[in-house]
């Protein structure tokens, strides 16, 4: 990695949308799992408390009622915690990706694909790619886009942008410029995980790889499905 | 020896494994990959593209990555 090497700029705005995006992004599914910890222990000491005073007071029915709530309780508080467990240790897996790390995937990016752009005004990074043969007939190329600012709210395939660069879409439909993009959104399927985790760890090039190798995958005979 | 393994298959998942001092590349898909073909994967070593009977080294990263994957119909 040379001080002139001109993907040496890209790599280091890509590592600061990178951090920034984490630093930044609300960790819901640990948030969330917080939470329920929370409820949980406070409906736990609601019920130990009445629970108590039940028993002082020598009503054994409510003494019955409330100690069969605590150990709902705690078996709702038990599973909460471990919940909340797996979410904060799931971010922690794997480092956060260094610049060197970011230049290569930009690097393996020009690799694998044959035009590739950077802009980073437009938080996009984009790739075109082959041609893919629709209803033999049409050759049809897309555009994957990245957009790293969605990546913000979301970590996952709707930072991407799918764009039929010549589109033939069906009468009925528009909006659909492939079986599995609508609206220029990829239904992933199979590769929602694969794609998510790729750019949670910051691979960029494997995001990249996963998404394209989604509208690739056309078995013939093909007819475009058009929903509703 | 532990080599970085990345799987884009299923969810996805990227880990430090163990494998055998001299292992290749196709003796790692072969037990990673059972009864898939090679064919239908992009696999790389380092991120270059590699031979089944590349010899992986010490901290080497290898990923696989499906050419096809089945996607959903939009709803």
């Amino acid at each position: 990695m040379k001080t002139k090497d001109p993907l040496l700029r890209p790599a280091i705005w890509l590592q600061g949308c990178h951090y920034h995006d984490c630093l930044t992004r609300p960790d819901k599914g640990r948030d969330g799992a917080l939470d329920a910890v929370l409820y949980h222990a406070q409906l736990l000491a609601q019920h130990l408390g009445a629970c108590r005073k039940a028993r002082s007071r020598g009503w054994q029915t409510a003494v019955m009622q409330m100690d069969a709530r605590i150990t709902e309780d705690l078996r709702q508080l038990q599973y909460a915690t471990t919940e909340a467990q797996t979410q904060s240790r799931g971010p922690t897996v794997l480092p956060q990706p260094t610049l060197r790390d970011l230049y290569q995937e930009l690097l393996q990016l020009q690799q694998e694909f044959l035009k590739v752009s950077i802009e980073p005004k437009q938080h996009l990074l984009a790739v075109a790619t082959d041609s893919i043969e629709l209803e033999r007939v049409y050759l049809v190329e897309f555009r994957l886009e990245l957009h790293l600012d969605r990546l913000r709210e979301h970590v996952d395939v709707t930072a991407f942008d799918v764009v039929a660069l010549d589109p033939h879409p069906p009468d009925s439909s528009q909006d659909v410029t492939h079986p599995h993009v609508r609206d220029n959104q990829l239904c992933a399927g199979d590769a929602t995980g694969p794609v998510a985790q790729a750019l949670k760890d910051g691979r960029f090039c494997d995001a990249f790889l996963a998404v394209n190798s989604v509208p690739a995958r056309i078995q013939p005979p093909f007819t475009l499905r058009c929903p509703g | 020896m532990k080599i970085f393994y990345i799987n884009n298959t299923g969810s996805g998942f990227a880990e430090q494994i163990e494998v055998a001092e001299g292992a290749s590349l196709g003796e790692l898909f072969a037990q990673k990959m059972p009864g898939c073909h090679p064919g239908d994967y992009l696999i790389r070593v380092n991120r270059q593209p590699a031979a089944s009977d590349e010899v992986l080294t010490e901290g080497c990263r290898v990923s696989i990555t499906p050419t096809k994957i089945e996607g959903a119909v939009p709803a």
